[in-house]
């Protein structure tokens, strides 16, 4: 598997671009798309800002995963800090910020390691960072945050992320993904 | 949730009691649907938190799908690449795609797997399921899948894909080499890998 495998993009054609409602959050909306067999359909999707998520690892070598209750999908997650990208903010300053807000801990060091798409109805990608040499401050949370922060050890985090009442796959991909570069 | 602050787990945070119930000081007062499409709906929520404000979370409700880490017996996993519409872009993932009604996640990953691939599955479990996102009100399910045997496909008219087998380490390595590299497949065999049914090399 190379890069020189033929590729399956050269006969769509994106004739047009819908956006049919916007929330202050997302744009909703369709791709009219010519397929390679001359039909014309309607590809649906919504587009929020892109997202960090920071695999923060002590000194001691655990990881700081935080709890909190998700609105959106109506339940307590777990896993590794993450949330939006601000207009004009780099994902590394969004990684950063995301991490004092929700943890209370800066990074010295931080590594970017992989930006990835999380599913397919939204266009929205997902770029991960280990974050080392941690410095613990007061965390800087919005009014009416309530999170738990933990410390876990690496061998213990998967399986602790996926026993929450939510598994939040943005907050545990990220943990797979930095133990597959080598994490342990 | 205490949310007073750095409490230090024993283990898999072994102290939180199998009934605690976090969601006591959320209520949902309203909810909305404010565009349909065939595929899903976009609304939200309205929903008084802990501290007496009322706010709005967005959502959207596609169906639960499915991925399938499918092992050929030389130790190699299958996966397609096909363009997809919704994201614009040509996607490497593993096979995979929508639940029907009433069916379970196994049944429809078996039947994606055969649908898109042709191989068919003699033994297939269900590895984990998870939220890939806060927008998506959508489940996503991961099915281990072996005993394969080829077949012919049975592909929707418009449907176009090439299909690949290699070895884990190598499946992971092409994932890794497309920005942005999709998560479906990632998150997939990452979680047959947790699971500790693929072992693969990186390269």
């Amino acid at each position: 598997m190379s890069g020189d495998d033929p590729r399956v993009t050269d006969d769509w054609q994106v004739d047009d671009r819908v956006v049919a409602f916007e929330t202050e959050y997302f744009e909703v909306g369709y791709d009219v798309v010519e397929r390679p067999d001359g039909e014309r359909s309607r590809y649906y999707w919504i587009e929020p800002a892109d997202v960090v998520a920071v695999v923060p690892v002590t000194d001691d070598g655990d990881i700081v995963l935080v709890e909190e209750y998700e609105p959106q999908l109506d339940g307590v997650t777990l896993g590794c800090p993450s949330g939006g990208i601000h207009d004009g903010e780099s994902p590394a300053d969004a990684a950063r910020r995301e991490l004092r807000e929700e943890t209370g801990y800066v990074a010295d060091d931080l590594t970017e390691l992989l930006t990835y798409r999380p599913e397919q109805w939204i266009r929205m990608d997902c770029t991960v960072f280990l974050a080392e040499n941690l410095v613990e401050r007061e965390p800087d949370r919005d009014e009416g945050e309530e999170i738990a922060v933990h410390t876990v050890p690496v061998e213990d985090a998967v399986d602790a992320t996926l026993a929450a009442d939510v598994v939040h796959g943005a907050q545990v991909t990220p943990l797979t993904i930095a133990i597959a570069e080598g994490l342990s | 949730m205490t949310g007073d602050g750095e409490t230090d787990a024993p283990g898999p945070l072994s102290e939180r009691p199998d009934d605690a119930d976090d969601t006591d000081d959320w209520r949902v007062v309203d909810s909305e649907v404010v565009w349909e499409n065939p595929y899903f709906a976009a609304g939200y929520d309205a929903v008084e938190g802990p501290d007496g404000a009322v706010q709005r979370w967005y959502w959207i409700d596609p169906a639960d799908v499915v991925a399938v880490v499918a092992e050929t017996d030389p130790g190699e996993v299958v996966v397609v690449e096909q363009y997809d519409g919704r994201l614009g872009e040509p996607i490497l993932t593993c096979p995979g795609g929508a639940v029907d009604d009433g069916e379970s996640f196994v049944d429809a990953g078996v039947r994606e797997l055969r649908e898109e691939t042709g191989y068919r599955a003699g033994e297939a479990e269900l590895v984990s399921v998870y939220y890939p996102t806060a927008w998506a009100r959508m489940e996503q399910a991961v099915v281990y899948a072996t005993e394969l045997e080829t077949g012919d496909p049975d592909r929707d008219d418009g449907e176009h894909l090439d299909v690949y087998t290699a070895t884990p380490g190598a499946v992971l390595d092409a994932l890794d080499s497309r920005s942005p590299a999709f998560g479906v497949g990632l998150a997939s065999l990452l979680a047959a890998r947790e699971a500790g049914l693929l072992s693969f090399e990186r390269s």
